[in-house]
């Protein structure tokens, strides 16, 4: 299983671990801006407990790439003020499960100071963290919650999907004068994707189209895009050309490439590996059923996690998160309603 | 400690300039014509003129709910913060945040505050980008005895000291987190000892006297700016009045404790002082009053004059 | 409390399946494990019993037709009160918003389709299969100019055509529409025109003369079982004919309302197949357009089509004396195989005398 194909470019491609795109985006990014710094867990010499800091350490040094306590409030609380102050954090979650510890300071701080500052204060914070189950990482370490950032006004929210993504939008984040939550997907970390050499950067706002159809359109996020990806090329074969978009930000939210999309295939799956119940997934839902009403020629369809908490056990596990299989078994059901 | 004329009348104005607001505040609010509740600091006025007299326009402070004292002394211009507290555009945030969410980038503000214990670790923060962007600034931090429990102490301050930032934390020790006693939800209420925990110098000091506050605050505001880490001072102080304007503050403290503590005020005691050791005269003292008077009776008046809110520009700066 | 019927996995390849026969029907009784209905997938036919007992409420797939497994295909009731409105909401009408949009903007009417969604809905592909051709591409011929194209090129070839002419004293016919056209208005809400009359006078002449109510077909002569009456329905881009059954039979009003009925339906686009079937007779009236006298081309498989010009003043020899009459010219172009000269011309006097003397028309 493989991410989405790069986007089109004539410059010169490689195939690099997601991860090093990243530590590609903030090694760039923090030579370009002494004012960036990193915090977070395991971040400095270790290199991260994905190796998602690889080196940064013994480039930057202390000063900006600082390990930390288990002080999640802490850190983002610091991240906060230092943004507030001129310089420009970035704090490492981990895991975004841990981010509850700290979502106080994300939700009454970082996205409310420049609004209630009436524009006086910015706060150009990245809070980094990664989703998701990679084979039973339990209940503790596999939340993929990202729809409740994207309810808090004043915060953007961002799901990288491929090697090539996570390094131009890790470098709009950074650059981006508001706080914006990263959230990776464990899955990806140690996964070979093409990235373009030089200097790029993706704008928020603008979604992927992966895969390009014309019989049911497919809205994924992060890990479920190869999924759908995986389960479209297999569905060719059955006949069903399906079209596959990844939205890339969550916040601000791409509307206008799903609805086209809509209006060419009628069909809308939406794929999530959060729960369905207020979740994202309900969010595009309600999107295109109010505007692109009059393009559906079936009710939209959503394939998202159980609404449980996530077991460790493999089985239950399987069970309650989408597989590409039930992906097709989705777009067959929609095809036939 | 000894103090010059000049030095003594300072602090003497900047406390009085805090007194003075807070009870035209509590004036115009008791009319009615304030939206919203208000947090006075009437009696605390000792901590917030002795620390911000040690820091630059540059340097940063965050805040508490109970913050207009902290944003007058470090320099938020009083008819500014009168109409933001006001909810009027002529506010120094447009009237957006009111008096818990007053922010000035031109003197370092970096908010008063709703969330107890928030304004902590960005204190810390604060004082990581000096560090970073090598400003020589240093952050403080105010916070009340309430928020000395709370998770946000214990990170921002370990933080501060584990990575010897140039910050100074501050408590405002005035026993009462809104009703409930300090004592009576914690086993150890000797806040300075807390220090020693962390790995910081904890000093204790009385709160009402703002000549000690002073000279507490300004060793603490070297050793930060000497890259030799945080401190963390406890001044023992006491609130005249309810938590919000409204509450009596009679409900859940003795009037004979009240009563004590006024007798303690710090602006009396400065005054005393002032007299006693010939630092200064009624005369000049009567001129400080009166300039004082006139600030505030012009702070009032601007914000008075404030036009209303434009509705058009609700949506205006959620994102930057 | 009503309880969903899935087609269900009947093997572990099997991933989908058709109903070939449902052994119960609407309303029917069916307990618990007793065969509900009977599934064909690539290997077997197989009964499929009921997991519990009910009242059959709604079947939503029709027999042969092939589903996903996992496709809700019936719907249970446990009480029978229900599946009258169980039936009553699958009978209510199942439309996408998306075939909603396609049926307006091609003038389909998505009531009369049969939807092959899911429930019975009517989608995308059900309108587009029932829709008139449309012009896709600005520019491009349209497929229904392309349709109308090759029928008159099929007659023109295949039928051997003539016409026979005359030219008809209106004045009657003005006079008695006239006076009755408020008479029916206030009875019958209907407006009597020019057409209607002409419509009765060609049904009556079809009547009189059996030999003109017939079609060639497979070098045959087949007369008509009926009396039915085509009339040419302009509408954007497209020519319709629209048919008016037992047209002889009908009595000018219901004509009228026939006619007016049928022209909007054909306008708006919600004419049926079966309505533009089974003509004797075309009548094509472009009086209103100005036009003197035409010479129209036969629809087949029909034996006639009675062209119809403008009433206007014309002069008009009467008693040997010129005078100034409104006057109609018409012309019937005939099938050869079917009549030859004399027919046509009896045939075409017989519609000039009820043109000329109404109200023999009305007994």
């Amino acid at each position: 299983m493989s991410g989405p194909a790069i986007v089109e470019t004539n410059r010169k491609v490689r195939e690099i671990q997601y991860v090093d795109a990243g530590v590609e985006a903030l090694e760039e990014e923090m030579r370009r801006d002494p004012a960036i710094f990193y915090i977070g867990q395991g971040i400095g010499k270790r290199g991260g407990n994905f190796k998602q800091t690889r080196g940064l350490w013994e480039q930057f040094g202390d000063l900006r790439v600082r390990d930390m306590p288990i002080s999640e409030l802490g850190q983002v609380g610091m991240g906060v003020g230092a943004a507030m102050a001129g310089a420009r954090p970035v704090v490492d979650i981990v895991f975004l499960d841990m981010i509850m510890e700290a979502m106080g300071q994300i939700v009454e701080q970082a996205a409310t100071v420049h609004y209630t500052s009436n524009g006086k204060f910015k706060v150009p914070l990245v809070v980094r963290a990664a989703m998701g189950s990679v084979r039973c990482t339990g209940p503790h370490h596999s939340r993929c919650f990202y729809s409740w950032f994207a309810h808090i006004p004043g915060l953007k929210v961002v799901l990288p999907a491929s090697a090539s993504d996570v390094k131009g939008l890790m470098k709009t984040a950074i650059r981006d004068d508001g706080p914006v939550i990263f959230i990776e997907h464990k899955y990806f970390y140690n996964k070979k994707g093409p990235v373009p050499t030089g200097e790029y950067v993706i704008p928020f706002g603008q979604a992927n189209i992966c895969r390009k159809g014309k019989d049911v359109t497919i809205l994924a996020m992060s890990l479920m895009v190869w999924h759908a990806l995986e389960a479209a090329a297999k569905l060719e074969q059955e006949g069903i050309s399906v079209e596959v978009i990844d939205p890339r930000t969550i916040v601000p939210f791409d509307e206008e490439t799903l609805l086209a999309s809509v209006k060419k295939t009628g069909r809308l799956l939406i794929v999530d590996e959060a729960q369905q119940f207020c979740g994202f997934s309900a969010e595009a839902a309600a999107i295109v059923s109010s505007k692109g009403f009059d393009d559906l020629d079936a009710p939209i369809r959503r394939l998202t996690a159980l609404c449980t908490p996530h077991p460790f056990n493999p089985v239950l596990e399987a069970a309650m998160l989408p597989s590409v299989e039930s992906i097709m078994t989705e777009v067959r059901l929609l095809v036939a309603s | 400690m000894e103090a010059s004329k000049d030095l003594a009348l300072a602090l003497y104005k900047s406390m009085r300039r805090i007194r003075e607001f807070e009870l035209r505040l509590q004036q115009v609010y008791r009319s009615g014509a304030m939206p919203g509740f208000i947090h006075l600091y009437v009696g605390e006025e000792a901590v917030a003129a002795g620390v911000c007299a040690h820091l630059t326009r540059e340097d940063y402070v965050t805040s508490t709910h109970r913050g207009h004292g902290h944003a007058v002394a470090k320099g938020v211009p009083m008819g500014e913060v009168f109409a933001e507290i006001w909810g009027k555009p002529r506010g120094v945030n447009g009237g957006r945040g009111g008096s818990m969410h007053i922010y000035d980038p031109s003197c370092g503000f970096l908010g008063t505050n709703g969330i107890v214990g928030a304004g902590i670790p960005m204190a810390s923060g604060a004082a990581m980008a000096a560090l970073v962007n090598a400003t020589g600034r240093v952050a403080v931090s105010f916070f009340g005895d309430g928020a000395v429990n709370n998770c946000a102490f214990h990170e921002g301050i370990n933080l501060a000291a584990a990575l010897r930032l140039p910050a100074i934390f501050v408590c405002e020790n005035n026993m009462y987190a809104t009703e409930t006693p300090f004592d009576r939800v914690t086993a150890n209420t000797n806040v300075a000892s807390r220090g020693a925990a962390y790995g910081l110098p904890g000093i204790a000091v009385d709160g009402n006297d703002v000549l000690e506050v002073y000279r507490i605050a300004g060793e603490a505001v070297l050793r930060a700016r000497a890259g030799e880490g945080p401190t963390l001072i406890e001044c023992a102080t006491y609130r005249h009045l309810g938590h919000f304007e409204g509450d009596p503050g009679t409900g859940y403290r003795s009037k004979e404790e009240i009563a004590d503590w006024k007798r303690r005020d710090p602006i009396d005691r400065l005054r005393y002082t002032m007299f006693a050791s010939n630092i200064s005269s009624e005369q000049d003292v009567n001129a400080a009053d009166s300039e004082v008077d006139d600030e505030i009776e012009q702070a009032y008046q601007w914000a008075a004059a404030s036009p209303e809110a434009d509705p058009a520009t609700v949506t205006q700066f959620v994102y930057a | 409390m009503m309880h969903d019927i899935v087609m269900p996995q009947l093997g572990m390849t099997m991933t989908e399946g058709s109903v070939t026969q449902w052994l119960k029907g609407v309303g029917d009784l069916v307990e618990k494990d007793e065969p509900l209905f009977v599934v064909q997938t690539d290997k077997v036919d197989m009964d499929v019993e009921s997991p519990q007992k009910g009242y059959v409420a709604e079947l939503l797939v029709k027999e042969e037709i092939v589903v996903p497994v996992g496709t809700v295909i019936a719907r249970l009731s446990e009480s029978k009160q229900s599946v009258g409105a169980a039936e009553e909401a699958h009978r209510r009408l199942r439309v996408s918003p998306r075939a909603r949009r396609i049926a307006r903007e091609l003038g389909v009417d998505p009531a009369a389709l049969t939807g092959t969604g899911e429930m019975g809905r009517v989608r995308e592909a059900d309108v587009r299969a029932a829709a008139p051709p449309q012009a896709p591409i600005a520019g491009a011929t349209p497929v229904v100019r392309r349709r109308i194209a090759e029928r008159m090129e099929e007659s023109v070839r295949t039928v051997p055509q003539f016409c026979v002419r005359r030219e008809v004293d209106a004045s009657q016919l003005i006079l008695v529409r006239e006076q009755l056209v408020p008479i029916v208005e206030a009875r019958d809400g209907v407006r009597l025109s020019i057409t209607d009359f002409l419509l009765k006078a060609l049904a009556l002449a079809l009547r009189d003369f059996a030999g003109m109510n017939a079609s060639w077909r497979d070098d045959a002569l087949a007369p008509n079982p009926q009396i039915n009456i085509g009339f040419a329905a302009q509408s954007p881009g497209r020519l319709l004919v629209p048919v008016i059954p037992n047209a002889a039979q009908r009595s000018l009003p219901d004509l009228a309302r026939m006619r007016a009925d049928l022209a909007a339906r054909a306008k708006a686009g919600k004419l049926t197949p079966d309505e533009m079937q089974g003509g004797s007779a075309t009548l094509s009236n472009l009086g209103a357009f100005g036009v003197e006298e035409f010479d129209a081309i036969v629809n087949p498989p029909q034996s006639c089509i009675l062209a119809a010009g403008r009433i206007a003043p014309r002069p008009f020899v009467a008693d040997g004396s010129l005078v100034v009459r409104p006057t109609l010219k018409l012309t019937l172009t005939v099938d050869h195989r079917v009549a030859d000269g004399v027919l046509a011309a009896t045939f075409l006097n017989a519609v000039v005398k009820s043109i000329e003397q109404p109200v023999t028309m009305l007994v």
